[in-house]
């Protein structure tokens, strides 16, 4: 291929002695998103990943945009390898040039850095001389040090490397890093949104849906499994544990009063999902829950969902407006698939006035009329995998 | 052995044995493209012209007279855009109906975006379609009646025979066209005696035949415009490479369901009514909304209390499959035919379809009406909001 990778990272080169770790995780999921796309070579150098494309149907920049999409990854570049001689990273230059001026470009600067500080000349004189080359072959392309449209990177050590074209990454940390949790996805907007939150700051996730059949479609569960497919690119794979939660909900609808429906429901979903997530070694739990958005998301009902499990609950969306939560679920592609019009088990049995300020005490004392254990332990031994 | 219980036949089939192996041998060996004019392409034209002439045979009209299509949509599609393209420098008013099939009820809505404009027939006091209003609705300017011949919904038949003959007694120059996507092999139709019935839609996959293909009908002499615009296929009035696969698949389906027509249609009845006499047996709070003049394959009943899709969740579940309303339209909340009928609310929201086909057995209504019994009771005591 014409073009090798060059990764850049950026919040884990702040890491002391724990740099290493963080950087196999992050070499682990890129070698994952790389294996389905090419044959490579990855070569690790100081603070840099270098990916040599040895086969592949997808073009570098193809490749480059789905690396791109690793946590922990401040940008992929496309660059040129040459031997460290002026000659030949004029010669190469030119070629690049010729390229980007055929593409639109119409100022640039030239950028050197030297690792090999023996290198003769210095980068300002380096970046000098190779301007002047591209002055020479284009005289039309103009310099501007100030606002280039266009950068030309020229690194020298022990190899030269040239570049100009960057694909902006998702920083974050690499997906494994912080451990993992459990996400609560239901099929909404918000709560793939969180999973990717999550993911970014280096929690590996496990899914936990709540399925009511004959109530919830089959066709709502497959909607939850595509987006579990989709947070799947990130999280280098995903485990959906699907929970039959039918019996438990008829038993909470016939015997609880019909405006705690709602807020007691989420209580037992919470234990439930906690339970699952002691089982695979998770330490946290994730919600799609907003502060305000709707009856089940205020400050009392959140308190006294929370109430209901020991583990920490981290509700990434919590200061986020819906609009803002949008376009994230955009960019991340789940937005069409959760805007499905299928009815997941949230809103098959709603109260017409649901409790909207909650107290722990009263909640409890509906909770004595059910067997909250025996639904638990029901749901934990009514689930199954779904391996994506 | 295969557990499961299909009766969602009106939605499509699970094709013969004979289609599939037909279908797989032309597309192995009579790959030829039937305008072809060497020896491969000549077979190709072979299988259309043996089809063409099958489906005349069944319809009792000429092979010429039938445009093979990608199906019953595109059928229909065509029937009313094509005559009224046609037509429309003398007039661009259309009548149908409400309970029409989307394809077809959508497409005449599209027309008022061409200055044209439609009127819908209504319901008798019998929850009939009211054929007698086309007296106050066809004028001068009318270029196109179409309406469906059996009811998708609920199997309700139209009297073919007294629609077209006086729509042309009222206009002589109005074109009168059907959807018979669901009558077609299964109700006799003789287009020979039925004169006044200018267009006929037909599909293959409702007949145990393949998905993708189907025709229309188009009465010699008749003023119509192509959809697909190319080449000169099919007597110019459908561009594109025929379906030669798909083509055989339909003649075979044909011929099978024809030859037995009247002892599938039979033995359909007798299924039909058995499953209205074990409701009666076992279920209560339901109502029968299939007309009393219907077709045996379709029988739509509603059930008080409960949203029909839970049930058919649970029901799919055990492998016995039935549609909510009109499988095309039943993403929507309610349907729009039965709310046209004027169904009571209390069952709109309960209506299932249940649809044959003659390899059903008494068994399987058994087990379908075991299983609708053993479930209504908790879906009545936990409804959805």
């Amino acid at each position: 291929m014409e073009y090798m990778l060059l990764i850049k990272y950026g919040e884990i080169m702040l890491k002391g002695q724990n740099r290493p770790y963080f950087e196999s995780q992050l070499i682990r999921n890129i070698r994952f998103i790389l294996k389905q796309l090419c044959e490579f070579k990855l070569i690790k150098t100081h603070g840099r990943i270098f990916i040599n494309i040895e086969k592949s149907l997808f073009s570098e920049e193809e490749i480059a945009k789905k690396v791109s999409d690793v946590f922990g990854i401040v940008s992929v570049c496309l660059v040129k390898e040459i031997n460290s001689n002026l000659d030949e990273i004029s010669k190469e230059l030119e070629n690049e040039a010729k390229k980007a001026y055929s593409e639109g470009y119409k100022t640039f600067k030239i950028e050197t850095k030297r690792s090999d500080k023996t290198f003769r000349p210095n980068s300002m004189e380096v970046s000098k001389i190779l301007g002047g080359v591209v002055l020479d072959i284009l005289p039309e392309f103009s310099v501007n040090v100030r606002t280039p449209e266009v950068t030309f990177y020229v690194e020298i050590r022990k190899m030269s490397y040239i570049y100009y074209k960057q694909i902006r990454g998702n920083g974050g940390m690499p997906v494994g890093s912080a451990g993992k949790g459990v996400l609560l996805l239901s099929g909404g907007i918000d709560s793939p949104v969180a999973g990717y939150m999550a993911l970014k700051r280096g929690l590996k996730l496990e899914g936990c849906y709540f399925h009511s059949h004959p109530y919830t479609t089959e066709q709502a569960k497959e909607k939850v499994i595509e987006l579990a497919k989709k947070l799947s690119i990130y999280n280098n794979g995903f485990k959906l544990h699907i929970v039959n939660f039918t019996n438990i909900q008829l038993e909470i609808y016939e015997k609880c009063p019909h405006a705690q429906l709602t807020i007691i429901m989420r209580r037992v979903m919470m234990k439930i999902a906690e339970e699952i997530a002691k089982k695979s070694n998770a330490k946290a739990l994730i919600t799609g829950e907003s502060l305000g958005q709707v009856a089940s998301q205020t400050i009392e009902s959140l308190n006294v969902t929370n109430l209901a499990v020991d583990m920490i609950v981290l509700r990434p969306l919590i200061g986020m407006d819906k609009i803002d939560v949008i376009k994230i679920a955009e960019k991340i592609d789940t937005y069409e698939t959760s805007i499905l019009p299928y009815e997941d088990c949230c809103t098959i049995f709603v109260a017409k006035h649901p409790e909207t300020k909650p107290r722990i005490e009263k909640i409890l004392l509906s909770e004595e009329k059910i067997s909250i254990n025996d639904m638990v332990e029901f749901g934990v031994n009514n689930y199954e995998t779904v391996v994506i | 052995m295969n557990s499961e219980i299909y009766l969602d036949n009106a939605a499509t089939t699970k094709p013969y044995e004979e289609v599939i192996e037909r279908m797989s041998d032309v597309a192995r060996f009579t790959y030829g493209n039937s305008s072809s004019t060497h020896k491969k392409g000549i077979e190709g034209h072979r299988i259309v012209k043996s089809a063409s002439e099958t489906l005349s045979n069944i319809l009792h009209c000429e092979p010429n007279e039938i445009i093979f299509t990608s199906g019953g949509s595109e059928s229909n599609n065509m029937a009313i855009k094509g005559i009224f393209d046609a037509n429309k420098g003398r007039g661009r008013h259309v009548i149908t109906t409400p309970i029409e099939h989307p394809t077809l009820i959508n497409t005449v809505k599209e027309l008022n975006k061409d200055d044209g404009s439609y009127d819908l027939l209504a319901f008798d006091d019998n929850k009939n379609l009211d054929i007698k209003k086309l007296h106050q609705l066809v004028k001068k300017q009318t270029i196109l009646v179409s309406i469906m011949h059996v009811n998708s919904e609920t199997g309700e038949i139209i009297d073919l025979e007294k629609a077209s003959s006086l729509t042309k007694n009222l206009n002589d120059r109005t074109y009168f066209h059907t959807d018979s996507v669901q009558g077609f092999c299964k109700l006799p139709i003789n287009l020979n005696k039925l004169n006044n019935i200018d267009l006929l839609s037909l599909s293959g996959h409702k007949i145990k035949g393949p998905k993708g293909i189907g025709a229309l009908y188009i009465k010699k002499n008749t003023n119509i415009k192509c959809l697909i615009e190319g080449g000169s296929h099919q007597y110019g009035l459908r561009a594109g490479t025929l379906n030669t696969p798909g083509i055989a698949g339909l003649e075979i389906a044909a011929k099978l369901a024809y030859n037995k027509l009247q002892e599938n249609y039979d033995h359909v009845r007798v299924l039909n009514d058995y499953t209205k006499d074990m409701l009666k047996q076992y279920c209560k709070d339901y109502i029968i909304n299939s007309p009393a003049i219907n077709s045996p394959y379709i029988l739509n009943i509603a059930f008080s209390g409960i949203a029909s899709e839970v049930l058919l969740n649970h029901l799919s579940s055990k492998e016995i499959y039935v549609s909510a309303g009109s499988a095309c339209s039943s993403s929507k909340k309610h349907s729009k035919v039965l709310q046209s009928m004027g169904v009571d609310d209390k069952y709109i929201n309960g209506a299932i379809r249940v649809s044959f086909n003659h390899e059903n057995t008494k068994a399987e209504i058994d087990l379908f009406i075991k299983e609708v019994n053993s479930i209504l009771p908790m879906l009545r005591k936990f409804r959805r909001k």
